[in-house]
């Protein structure tokens, strides 16, 4: 007998997987697989090197009385990284694709079982830390051996509360404009700890938090820590039990809706809204300012672009992330009148191309998908629909900077009309230099992305990896244009260097998309069959 | 060796000595074949036999390895452009951009043939109350069952009132009262003297339709023939069709299991 029915299955599920991607690597660009290798072992090497540290901070290196605090802010930490570093990657590691397991006689109870230890994929660097503390606590003649029970329970409360967030975003994110919202809080989350730095926390707040200070036995490290150094108080046990169990429910409750849910889709959605007089005449503005078929091309490019959850939800990160990374620069003491401050408009529009380019600019069939297939068989030429698709790219960053510029208005940092042309300046010459390589990736390194799923980068890995090559050479005439400013100390100077990059660029867009028609015209039928092809996953996917 | 005929000039299409090659393996071997004007013209073949890369070289999808294509006179690739204005494509499914409703896809394809925009949208609507898919206005394609995404595709290809239908599978997944409907308009056009190109696994569908009938089987043409000829003998096409591609018969009891 080959075991148990629900152990087969589960074998099963293993199997299909390892051969889908085994096929997929046998298929896939060697480079590609070797780059994706390298990047991996070096990561984990990265934190093998930290388990190892946490091994050697447990084994007895420092006294207990300061190991406790030690672990129990390790342990923090752990859950942090575990719980949010996937959703500020935007990743969800490896997950079951229920959809395709749920028509199967498989128990519920072992695709949830399957489903938590996935979750590890998220939190695999995290376990590396827990393992190499419990390998620690394993040597140290002073904890006995069963402080390393705590330690591997709080692993299991984190795999619990890992897979309950999972189902709970993926639930969220199915429904239209709640995914930008959530985001938008999440950014709002990560901006608060700067702001704290930087004007210091409240009062009231405080007081608040010292009381909170007083509880903070209650929480799962705090307890694991206690424990974990060897104490063994009941009043612990019963938390990290009673945290564990509680993110167990959450975990098994949320998973069973999901699995409701799949049914819940497959219903008859409900009849759709007409479209808003204003929005329509949006997408038709084009045709007023162009002919046909360019403006239909933009036409169209534009209704999909705003449908697609995926591209309103990098759009919106686009236009507010870069505050998160220049603002509690531009904002701290002594900063005026430094770099950031002087360049806060061009640095956080700087930013938002990059954010923007993933979607926007370096896989313009992507979206598409098979329908690619349109731009061979209909009369029109591919210099007509790269033309529109890049020209309803400009507007989209044309309207991020409104929006950057609006928030630049709003918050305490110089501005001026100067450095709004400056901005402009700069960006034109960086879009035009991105769309002109985006064209080109386009057609060399097509990939299929489906434009409802949030979470999925959506150009191909060699195409981010070439555009890693791109952007320092990009750079170069533009960094000329500021030694221009720094030696003459001369605005002309800048903006003659900007106008020579502004004409090297356009030169360049010119080349490039001839390139991409020419090559197009070759590798036409390459690209059509990878941008037709389904997903090359198994019963498992990742993202 | 043979030397195959000549381009037959007042054909719709015309297709001489063509090859396609994909590694060692050719796909499509050698074909010379040519579909007369007015002509509802069946291409058959078992998977895997050719057909797709044969439509997909007529549609220009794929460059052929060697060989000549000429569609309505004209050379394809040297006149793609010419072509393309003249042919209506039902493809399979994929050429459908899902985040377009409907009646937005339609009015987009006319104005890619050069439709005016008022033009586009007014066929729109008669096509769409022609295919029986006007209380859809608002759906997205991606929303669509399959039949409904054949019917777009079909009033697609319409909606620039072409000479030459390229059609792959086109009732594929289409009800019995949309696929009769499809059936009555693309007889009509023939009538009206439009060239058909129609590739379908259901035999009896052009048994029923075609007047020519050629059977591609591994790259190679087996059978180009009127359906007239066809019809004459004691076969069916069926029995015809898994004759000429060596189809083995098996026994109801060849896996006992079952």
């Amino acid at each position: 007998m080959p075991g148990s029915p629900n152990l087969a299955q589960l074998r099963a599920i293993l199997w299909a997987q390892f051969r889908a991607q085994r096929n997929f690597y046998l298929r896939a660009h060697k480079a590609g697989v070797f780059l994706s290798w390298l990047s991996g072992l070096l990561w984990y090497s990265l934190w093998i090197g930290a388990g190892s540290g946490a091994a050697l901070l447990t084994s007895g290196a420092v006294r207990l009385e300061i190991l406790e605090p030690a672990l129990v802010s390790g342990l923090f930490f752990v859950f942090f990284f575990w719980q949010l570093f996937p959703v500020m990657l935007a990743s969800s590691g490896a997950f079951l694709d229920v959809r395709r397991l749920l028509v199967y006689p498989i128990p519920p109870g072992q695709l949830f079982a399957l489903e938590v230890a996935l979750r590890l994929s998220t939190g695999l660097e995290m376990l590396l830390v827990l393992l190499g503390a419990c390998v620690g606590l394993v040597i140290n003649p002073r904890t006995p051996l069963w402080t390393v029970l705590p330690l591997l329970l709080f692993g299991a409360f984190n795999l619990f509360v890992s897979s309950g967030i999972k189902t709970v975003l993926e639930r969220l994110m199915q429904r239209k404009w709640i995914r930008e919202i959530l985001v938008f809080c999440f950014l709002g989350l990560l901006v608060l700890p700067q702001l704290v730095a930087l004007k210091g926390i409240p009062k009231p707040v405080v007081a608040q938090l010292e009381k909170l200070v007083a509880l903070s036995w209650v929480f799962p490290w705090k307890a694991a820590g206690h424990l974990g150094t060897g104490h063994l108080a009941w009043g612990s046990v019963l938390t990290l039990l009673l945290w564990t169990g509680a993110a167990y429910w959450f975990a098994r409750s949320q998973f069973a809706r999901s699995l409701r849910l799949e049914e819940f889709t497959a219903a008859p959605t409900a009849a759709p809204r007409p479209p808003s007089v204003r929005l329509e005449a949006f997408y038709r503005f084009p045709a007023r300012l162009f002919a046909d078929p360019l403006a239909a091309l933009m036409e169209k490019e534009l209704r999909a672009l705003v449908r697609a959850p995926r591209f309103r939800l990098v759009f919106l990160m686009a236009c507010t992330m870069g505050q998160l990374l220049w603002l509690p620069i531009g904002l701290r003491r002594g900063a005026e009148g430094g770099f950031v401050t002087t360049n806060y408009l061009t640095l956080s529009m700087s930013y938002a191309l990059l954010v923007l380019s993933d979607i926007l600019l370096w896989n313009v069939f992507g979206f598409e998908r098979g329908a690619a297939q349109a731009w061979f068989v209909t009369p029109v030429s591919l210099r007509t629909v790269l033309r529109a698709k890049n020209l309803v790219a400009a507007f989209f960053l044309l309207l991020c900077l409104a929006f950057v510029t609006l928030i630049v208005l709003v918050l305490p940092v110089r501005f001026t009309a100067l450095q709004f042309a400056e901005s402009l300046a700069v960006l034109t010459v960086m879009a035009t230099m991105l769309i002109a390589v985006g064209n080109l990736g386009s057609v060399y390194f097509p990939r299929a992305v489906d434009p409802t799923q949030a979470w999925r980068n959506a150009s191909a890995g060699k195409t981010q990896i070439f555009m890693l090559l791109v952007y320092p050479l990009i750079s170069i005439p533009l960094s000329l244009a500021y030694v221009a400013r720094w030696a003459t100390d001369s605005e002309a100077a800048f903006f003659a260097v900007l106008a020579i990059d502004l004409a090297i660029a356009a030169a360049f867009y010119w080349v490039a998309t001839d390139s991409a028609i020419e090559a197009a015209e070759v590798r036409k039928e390459e690209m059509i069959t990878t941008l037709t092809a389904s997903q090359r996953e198994g019963p498992i996917s990742a993202s | 060796m043979i030397e195959p005929p000549p381009l037959v000039p007042a054909s719709a299409v015309a297709v001489r000595d063509l090859r396609k090659v994909y590694g060692t393996k050719a796909a499509v071997d050698g074909l010379t074949f040519s579909v007369p004007r007015g002509c509802f013209f069946g291409f058959l073949g078992p998977n895997g036999a050719g057909k797709t890369t044969t439509i997909k070289m007529l549609m220009g999808l794929a460059t052929p390895t060697s060989g000549e294509i000429e569609l309505l006179g004209l050379r394809m690739p040297a006149d793609a452009l010419a072509i393309k204005q003249q042919i209506g494509l039902v493809p399979d499914d994929t050429l459908l951009f899902d985040h377009l409703t409907g009646p937005e896809f339609l009015e987009f394809i006319g104005r890619l043939y050069g439709l005016d925009p008022a033009l586009a949208r007014e066929r729109t609507r008669e096509l769409l109350a022609l295919f029986e898919m006007d209380g859809h206005d608002q759906k997205l394609i991606a929303e669509y069952s399959k039949g409904m995404r054949k019917r777009v595709a079909m009033a697609a290809a319409l909606i620039h009132s072409p000479q030459l239908f390229l059609l792959d599978e086109p009732f594929e997944g289409v009800d019995a009262v949309g696929a009769r409907l499809m059936k009555d308009i693309l007889l009509d056009r023939v009538r009206r003297g439009a060239t058909m190109f129609l590739t379908s696994h259901v035999l009896e569908v052009v048994e029923r339709l075609c007047d020519r009938v050629a059977i591609i089987h591994d790259g190679k043409l087996v059978i180009d023939e009127p359906m007239a000829n066809l019809r004459s003998g004691a076969e069916t096409l069926e029995e015809i069709f898994v004759r000429v591609v060596g189809g083995v018969p098996r026994a109801p009891n060849a896996l006992e299991w079952l």
